[in-house]
């Protein structure tokens, strides 16, 4: 199935959309909670300490870990790629003449299809976890890592079990777990071998650790008279010591528990025989990949699936293989080929929420571009894609002709500065929002004609963004009147162009790059003090400039030069300005925009330049969630861009606020037409235009 | 202060509490539990906290009071255990089960009870690898209330393959 019809598919059901956004929300109030007593920062460094140790020395962990294991009587078996993980397994499972096989949950296994081998094989093998048992009743793969049934509803459950066990069950959850207990206990009892995965392996002590809620994996290790562990070489930390900042972030950052009901830590056979399987699978390649060695890092929590807009509303199978979400993209990319992640990298829309919360530290916004990047270089991008980055935002004069036609024109579409209905296949992009029509007169010419004033206290370059270019000068004329009331003289360079980011999040560089050459000699024609710009996604373009010249010295040294004047219109208002003599007696509430909260860690600076000016502010519920604007994410996936922005209409709606306050023209873009499209009466205000109503 | 975080933490999961001050209170409470039951088939661990408590248990409430030989393990409905240790910081108790008998009492019955002595309270993860100097049992368990899952529609619920009642006995003051 084609990506976009499993998109469709998957937003056809309300029932997930909301299962997944309702575990969203409630996990972010109970991650709080059990994070309240911890320093997160500190279990993130120590994870990644322990981590970055074995990655650099993984052969000789590996083998402290066998030889202390096997002093404690197990039997440890290296095992390279998948066919080697299946084949030690079913050779364990010949040798012991086992019929029934009972598994607690393992992504490792999953990971190389075991299941499936196992049951060619002929044994019975029973999944005991109940979302995999489920699972496997339909032959379904898990959406989730930790919840891997997550997109089911008890209805479909019911269905699952009634069809399976050949007799009616009722949609009664408590009644199908006990159900569940009774068929698998059967199956506990008649076991002859357990498989589970492992979460944490001590290189030190030879143990595994693994966690459940349920207890299973206790049972599983318990009752048959085998036991194997199918571990991922990543899980190996040095020392036991290294276990502990796992045991306290994994539980917490994977469902918002301190710990797991059950926690098993295995270090000898204890009564059974075990077998521990240590799976490479591509695993020894990544972690000396240059870019994306840090993966290796992950310790699988699903932290980063539980937070993303995206997933929210399209849940795992879109993401087509095994393991899904932000971590799942990335890893898919090297465990089943850069093809299989070629779908699944474009849904990522940037928000960077996911980067807060990764116990590992793993820049995972960064990756999945870099990755995009590379998917880019291999299949090109799509020719109408190509042609915008390339031929028209990469050339500023062609695009400022091009959008003087577009003023000329584009009453055909446009009524009262506003389309409200797009032609030609370009529905999508209307069906949930009002597009603002271009404004009369772009920036750069209301600039040239308006009187200068000369400010005392030093000279700022104004760097406008499309948006604000094109579709909102007015919010470019607040800015001015701000930062000259408080004695900042304003100038604009002639010839700046877009920013570079809509192509650099699309994994187009080059592109990149030639915008960014664009607007450093623009702006190195001119003698400032400071950059500044009202769009934080721009901010933070023109601030990383330097890093992506890497290969290109003169131009790293002059983005360098311009990158460290840079500073976003919030900063540097929270900073140098002040607020004028009239009283803004509105109440707002405030959308953070991801690029301002997450990318430049504006929290505090937005809401106390609001209540500055004497308007009230309500904080709206996940006020940092993504819009769904995304840039160019919602002109690829207006579809998804739309359900997004639902959760952040409702937002709104909730507080009650007369107005939405923004810091981004990407996000006004989208708030404000979507609350025209739904009626709303609620209206939407760039920061610099609150500002600005204290001096008019 | 570790008593009370301890039983903060693992009320906040589901798992119930009783203290106690003297013995003769410990096997009267225990006893009014298991009556309270209802139940007829309870095995016991020979741990030291547990032990001694049976002889009198007996004349108390008319349950089979079975011991860890005890072959059918599935018609048993209470298994009743000591703990090594207990952490405040997450509620958990600390198992060591290299027996797979105690591993089976523990996880196969739908209820779970335990007899803790206060001074087996320690703070944190790092104390109970330390309580085993580096040499950690074959084969160690953390238990945190009882048995649970959320996996049909996020929906909590308990007892799915383990205990589906988790109950704590301490006893206070030093031991």
């Amino acid at each position: 199935m084609a990506n976009k019809e499993k998109i469709k598919k998957a937003l056809g059901n309300p029932t997930l959309r909301r299962a997944l956004t309702n575990f969203g929300n409630n996990y972010l109030v109970s991650r709080e909670k059990v994070f309240a007593d911890i320093d997160f920062e500190e279990l993130r460094q120590e994870i990644k300490a322990a981590k970055t140790e074995v990655r650099k020395q993984l052969n000789a962990y590996i083998q402290e870990f066998k030889e202390n294991a096997e002093k404690n009587g197990a039997k440890v078996i290296i095992a390279h790629s998948a066919l080697e993980v299946k084949k030690a397994t079913v050779d364990i499972l010949k040798a012991k003449d086992a019929k029934v096989v009972v598994k607690s949950k393992s992504m490792a296994s999953e990971e190389i299809h075991l299941n499936e081998e196992l049951l060619k094989q002929g044994f019975d093998v029973v999944e005991t976890d109940l979302g995999e048992w489920i699972l496997q009743l339909v032959g379904q793969k898990p959406s989730h890592m930790v919840m891997p049934a997550i997109h089911l509803t008890r209805e479909e459950v019911a269905a699952i079990f009634s069809k399976a066990l050949d007799r009616e069950v009722t949609p009664d959850i408590a009644q199908m777990v006990k159900l569940a207990r009774k068929e698998l206990r059967d199956k506990f009892l008649a076991a002859d071998v357990g498989i589970t995965g492992g979460n944490i392996a001590v290189a030190e002590t030879g143990s595994i650790f693994l966690f459940t809620n349920e207890g299973n994996a206790r049972l599983t290790t318990t009752l048959p008279r085998t036991r194997i562990s199918i571990v991922g070489v990543e899980k190996i930390v040095p020392k036991l010591k290294d276990a502990l900042p796992i045991m306290r972030a994994l539980p917490r950052n994977a469902t918002g528990q301190k710990i797991t009901s059950y926690l098993t830590i295995m270090t000898a056979g204890a009564g059974q025989e075990h077998y521990i399987i240590l799976m490479d699978q591509g695993r020894i390649d990544l972690k000396d990949d240059p870019i994306f060695s840090e993966l290796f890092q992950c310790i699988r929590c699903a932290g980063c699936l539980n937070v993303c807009p995206v997933y929210q509303q399209v849940g795992g199978h879109v993401f087509g293989y095994v393991y899904t979400g932000p971590i799942g993209t990335l890893l898919t990319a090297f465990f089943h080929g850069i093809d299989a992640a070629k779908d699944p990298q474009a849904l990522c829309s940037s928000c960077l929420r996911c980067r807060t919360v990764c116990p590992a530290g793993i820049n995972l916004p960064e990756l999945l571009l870099k990755l995009r990047q590379r998917v880019v270089a291999l299949e090109g991008q799509p020719f109408i894609q190509k042609l915008i980055f390339e031929r028209i935002l990469g050339n500023p004069k062609l695009f400022d002709k091009l959008l003087e036609l577009g003023r000329k024109f584009q009453g055909i579409v446009a009524e009262n500065g506003e389309i409200r209905n797009l032609p030609f296949g370009l529905e999508t992009l209307t069906s949930f929002r009002v597009f603002p029509a271009l404004a009369g007169e772009r920036l750069y010419k209301k600039y040239r004609v308006r009187s200068r004033k000369k400010g005392s206290k030093g000279k700022v370059l104004f760097y406008s963004g499309c948006l604000i270019e094109h579709m909102y000068p007015n919010i470019g004329e607040d800015v001015f009147l701000v930062l000259e009331k408080n004695g900042y003289e304003v100038i604009m360079p002639d010839g700046q162009g877009c920013c570079g980011a809509p192509a650099y999040y699309s994994g187009d560089l080059k592109s990149t790059l030639k915008m960014a050459k664009n607007n450093i000699e623009a702006f190195l024609k001119h003698d400032y003090d400071f950059i500044v710009t009202a769009c934080p996604t721009c901010s933070e373009t023109l601030m990383h400039y330097d890093n992506y010249f890497e290969e290109d010295k003169n131009y790293r040294e002059k983005a360098k030069e311009i990158s460290k004047k840079v500073m976003d219109f919030t900063d540097f208002a929270y900073k140098f300005i002040g607020v004028g003599d009239e009283k803004v007696a509105k109440i707002y509430t405030l959308h953070d925009s991801c690029h301002a909260r997450r990318g430049l860690g504006q929290i505090k600076e937005p809401r106390e330049l609001i209540t500055n000016t004497g308007a009230t502010l309500i904080e709206m519920p996940n006020s940092d969630q993504c819009c769904g604007f995304g840039g160019s994410f919602s002109v690829k996936y207006p579809e998804i861009s739309e359900k997004v922005f639902q959760n952040k209409y409702q937002s709104i709606m909730e507080t009650g606020a007369e107005k939405v306050a923004v810091t981004c023209p990407g996000c006004l873009m989208q708030i404000e037409g979507g609350l025209k499209k739904q009626g709303a009466k609620v209206k939407v205000e760039h920061l610099a235009t609150i500002l600005a109503k204290t001096y008019k | 202060m570790l008593k009370e975080r301890f039983i903060a933490e693992i009320n906040a999961v589901g798992g119930e509490v009783i203290c106690c001050t003297t013995n003769k209170q410990l096997i009267d409470s225990l006893a009014g539990v298991l009556a309270g039951l209802g139940v007829r088939k309870v095995m016991y661990y020979s741990h030291p906290q547990v032990k001694g408590l049976f002889e009198k248990l007996r004349e108390k409430v008319a349950v089979e009071l079975l011991t860890e030989d005890y072959q059918k393990i599935e018609e048993v409905e209470v298994g009743i255990t000591g703990a090594d240790l207990a952490v405040a910081e997450s509620g958990s108790l600390v198992l060591v089960a290299e027996d797979s008998k105690l591993r089976k009492m523990t996880t196969l019955p739908p209820v779970h009870i335990v007899v803790l002595e206060e001074s087996q309270i320690v703070e944190k993860y790092e104390d109970v690898f330390a309580h085993y100097a580096g040499k950690l049992p074959g084969y160690l368990n953390f238990i945190t209330g009882p048995s649970r899952t959320a996996d049909i529609e996020r929906v909590l619920t308990i007892g799915v393959h383990g205990p589906g009642r988790l109950i704590v006995f301490i006893k206070e003051g030093e031991a």
